[in-house]
């Protein structure tokens, strides 16, 4: 790490944790930024980049032509308003001149805002952010199926004042294009065991695909479980995702502004024969270090994720439910 | 040849690598960094007259943050990392072997990055990758020098937990 205004540096951080490492691993971290640093982009993006400010500004072009040339100000009260403007400006900038001496400071400027539709996680701070979780229903441990899928239907069990439609979404589905997911009847079928729900497709490059489902209303509390349990088989591995409402952006109903869609996952290695799995709440973890504990008592979805590196997939789930403790 | 403003395509060729890497170890996958690069050089490009030629690559850096944050909030999952593929990735002045060997460093420094907070993460790539000097990241992030350090210093340290972390999970680091 070469860089002259940080040379070496003391041992320890502001807060006591040990910075040093062995020499193999400090060896290794450095070939490691090594390589960063000769990371590139592809030889045509430059191009690319011009040709896009072209036809951006074109457009921009084409838009002030379109909307013609403003008409001009007439009548009493417009000319008294610009003249008000223009000696507000004056007084403003004799108050705040621009010298020479003054130190740069430049904020980014903020990106066009988009509407709510083609940007899902827009958040408005000037709208106060309701928690769903103030209209909450709750699980009493009496009956923690999620659903066996033996109705035929793709909604959840509807006990314990839960409610819920199960989705399949893949990365590349269009926004509402999603495949309707209903239970097919299972591999080794049994009496009274007889469906379970099936999703299996090719190579994803994106996010990958997720089998979910939210609760309906967008908060549930299911703190008088432990955990959950399933019954699933198929190659590769999954991650199992209860989504609390804060990681669900405050435009998607949910409270979060900041990190959001960081979910409490936990992996799953799967088997080529049914297998019943476990996943306790307190076993889930977010990425990063330092992160809260999974609080089941503010679940919105429960979602099986599947990642690129795990497509192609074929996954099937039966038998999901609430753990007792 | 495009026809854009001279200043522009100057700032484009000289900053577009850094731009395009600051996206990528902000957690961006190529594909985003790319869009993202345009984003970041088309705000330039409104911005001009307002940003003196000195301070260039600081707005650049500043904005490529801001930029990749929101792309980053705006993806449904974060947590994905991207498929090892020598052909998609191949570079005609490296053989497949070594693309591959250069995804694959670059995939563990980015879990390794991925695991710091983003405000600590983001003075350690313009830090140790970009080595930019304090005073340069200061004007870049819009903070004070002495919190670049201690941020840095705290970057360092949750670097070395996560580089202990990956050795201890996989055995060795490269």
């Amino acid at each position: 790490m070469k860089n002259r205004d940080f040379p070496g540096g003391p041992e320890v951080d502001v807060d006591g944790r040990d910075i040093a490492l062995d020499p193999g691993q400090q060896t290794a971290l450095e070939q490691l930024i090594e390589t960063a640093r000769t990371d590139k982009p592809d030889e045509n993006l430059t191009d690319r980049v011009l040709e896009g400010i072209v036809y951006r500004q074109s457009l921009t072009r084409n838009l002030s032509a379109s909307t013609g040339p403003s008409r001009p100000l007439h009548g009493s009260f417009a000319t008294a308003g610009v003249i008000l403007l223009a000696a507000a400006a004056g007084i403003f900038l004799w108050l705040h001149p621009w010298g020479s001496t003054s130190t740069i400071k430049i904020s980014p400027e903020q990106l066009p805002a988009k509407s709510p539709a083609s940007n899902p996680t827009a958040t408005s701070s000037a709208r106060p952010v309701a928690d769903p979780c103030n209209e909450r229903r709750a699980a009493d441990g009496r009956q923690p199926l999620i659903d066996d899928f033996e109705d035929g239907d793709d909604e959840v069990a509807l006990v314990e004042g839960r409610s819920g439609l199960w989705r399949w979404v893949r990365d590349t589905d269009l926004p509402g294009s999603s495949p309707a997911l209903l239970p097919i009847p299972r591999p080794n079928a049994r009496p009274g065991n007889q469906l379970a729900l099936h999703v299996k497709g090719g190579r994803l490059l994106d996010w990958g695909a997720v089998v979910e489902f939210n609760f309906v209303p967008a908060c549930y509390d299911a703190s008088v479980y432990q955990g959950l349990s399933f019954q699933a088989k198929g190659p590769g591995r999954i991650f199992v995702a209860p989504r609390e409402v804060g990681i669900i952006p405050v435009a998607n109903g949910g409270t979060c502004t900041d990190d959001c869609h960081n979910a409490h996952v936990q992996k799953i290695e799967l088997s080529a024969q049914w297998k019943t799995y476990e996943v306790r709440f307190s076993e889930v973890a977010q990425r990063g270090y330092s992160k809260p504990a999974f609080n089941p008592s503010r679940l919105n979805s429960l979602a099986f994720q599947i990642h690129p590196e795990d497509t192609p997939y074929d996954l099937w789930l039966d038998d999901i439910r609430f753990l007792r403790r | 040849m495009v026809n854009t403003n001279t200043r522009v395509e100057s700032a484009v060729h000289r900053h577009l690598p850094l731009v395009w890497r600051v996206l990528r170890r902000a957690g961006l996958r190529p594909v985003d960094a790319d869009d993202a690069a345009q984003d970041v050089f088309w705000v330039f490009a409104r911005r001009i007259n307002d940003v003196p030629v000195a301070a260039e690559k600081s707005f650049l850096v500043a904005t490529a943050m801001r930029v990749a944050s929101e792309r980053r909030r705006s993806k449904w999952y974060r947590n994905v990392t991207e498929p090892l593929d020598a052909e998609q990735l191949a570079l005609p002045d490296r053989s497949p072997e070594k693309t591959l060997e250069t995804q694959r460093r670059l995939a563990v420094l980015d879990e390794i990055l991925g695991k710091i907070d983003t405000k600590e993460r983001d003075v350690f790539i313009l830090a140790a990758i970009e080595e930019m000097t304090k005073s340069e990241i200061a004007i870049a992030l819009n903070i004070p020098e002495g919190t670049v350090a201690s941020r840095l210093q705290r970057a360092k340290a949750a670097v070395a937990t996560a580089v202990r972390y990956q050795q201890n999970l996989k055995g060795r680091l490269l």
